[in-house]
């Protein structure tokens, strides 16, 4: 298998509920990949081809504000 | 420029701990060709996933996944064959800079609440102590997945730990190199039933459902997929899981 090239990455589809949003860092600090950040007091989704999609940040929002594309409510793939 | 996030070679060192089974590398599974996930890169990062056949057992997998250098999922899951009804070994190791994301188990073959002879020898002898030791660190909290802890054992460890201070990691390490061992004790005794037998068949059924469950919701999935594309993926999944 040869190296994936990083254009050829999908973008993660990530989207935040901003009503839901509290920003408070949780979804920051569990993200393994360093991704999330918080600007305005809202999480924001940097290098959305680096997202493994595990749906560790849609599983430590206390607010369920975070949804990715693909994803059901448990951060698992879903089922079609 | 930022410095490379220095791993431990999780899965170097357990497999280590394999090598009385005598493992031997399989290039093909289920009747898929996996040559080309035995080594290959994510974006210039080594990833591999292998499998080895042993005695008393269907399979052992080793996998060790590293994703742009931030995270590597290393995983090992040893499914016994199936005239045998120990238990399945799971240990998941995913380390970022900060944190493991950890999983150790002696996954059960049967229903530890019905056959109390299984909770005592397969699981409470061998775990029971470890499972003291372990138990206390702090991270450690049950599975966010209902199919987790239905189907995995009273003496699973798993949680979020993290890195610092070391004595953190050299534990998590010392605990999955027990469980390992626990693990080893069990195959080196485990004896041959008939696979047409009662028992064999509740056991047979479980392990349906413990494989049904980890094929159609194991969140391994979401990068797999996107990462490799679902065909790969697949296959992967296929390899790695129970």
């Amino acid at each position: 298998m040869n190296a994936q090239n990083k254009e050829k990455i999908k973008k993660t589809v990530f989207s935040v509920d901003e009503a839901l949003c509290t920003g408070c860092g949780k979804c920051v600090k569990a993200c393994p990949m360093k991704i999330l950040k918080i600007k305005e007091k809202k999480c924001i989704m940097a290098k959305e081809f680096m997202c493994l999609e595990c749906g560790t940040c849609m599983r430590k929002c206390p607010e369920k504000a975070i949804m990715i594309e693909g994803l059901d409510i448990m951060g698992t793939i879903e089922e079609e | 420029m930022e410095e490379k996030i220095q791993f431990t070679p999780f899965t170097k060192i357990l497999f280590e701990l394999l090598a009385e089974l005598n493992p031997v590398q399989i290039y093909d599974y289920e009747g898929m060709d996996i040559r080309d996930i035995n080594e290959f890169e994510l974006e210039g990062e080594k990833c591999s996933a292998k499998c080895y056949k042993a005695d008393k057992l269907e399979k052992i997998c080793v996998s060790s996944l590293n994703f742009f250098g931030q995270m590597v999922a290393d995983v090992i899951i040893i499914t016994p064959g199936h005239e045998y009804d120990i238990p399945y070994f799971v240990v998941d190791w995913d380390e970022s800079e900060e944190h493991i994301f950890f999983i150790a188990d002696l996954l059960p073959s049967d229903d530890p609440g019905r056959n109390l002879d299984y909770l005592e020898n397969y699981l409470y002898n061998p775990l029971e102590e470890l499972y003291q030791n372990y138990s206390e660190m702090s991270g450690l909290k049950n599975s966010v997945f209902h199919w987790v802890r239905a189907i995995h054992s009273p003496y699973i460890i798993t949680g979020t730990i993290k890195k610092e201070p070391k004595k953190n990691m050299d534990m998590l390490l010392d605990c999955a190199k027990d469980y390992l061992k626990a693990w080893i004790g069990l195959w080196k005794n485990a004896q041959p039933r008939d696979p047409n037998s009662d028992y064999m068949k509740l056991v047979r059924a479980r392990r349906a459902n413990i494989r049904k469950f980890y094929r159609e919701n194991d969140p391994g999935a979401g990068p797999l997929t996107k990462f490799l594309g679902p065909d790969q993926a697949q296959r992967l999944l296929a390899v790695i899981e129970p």
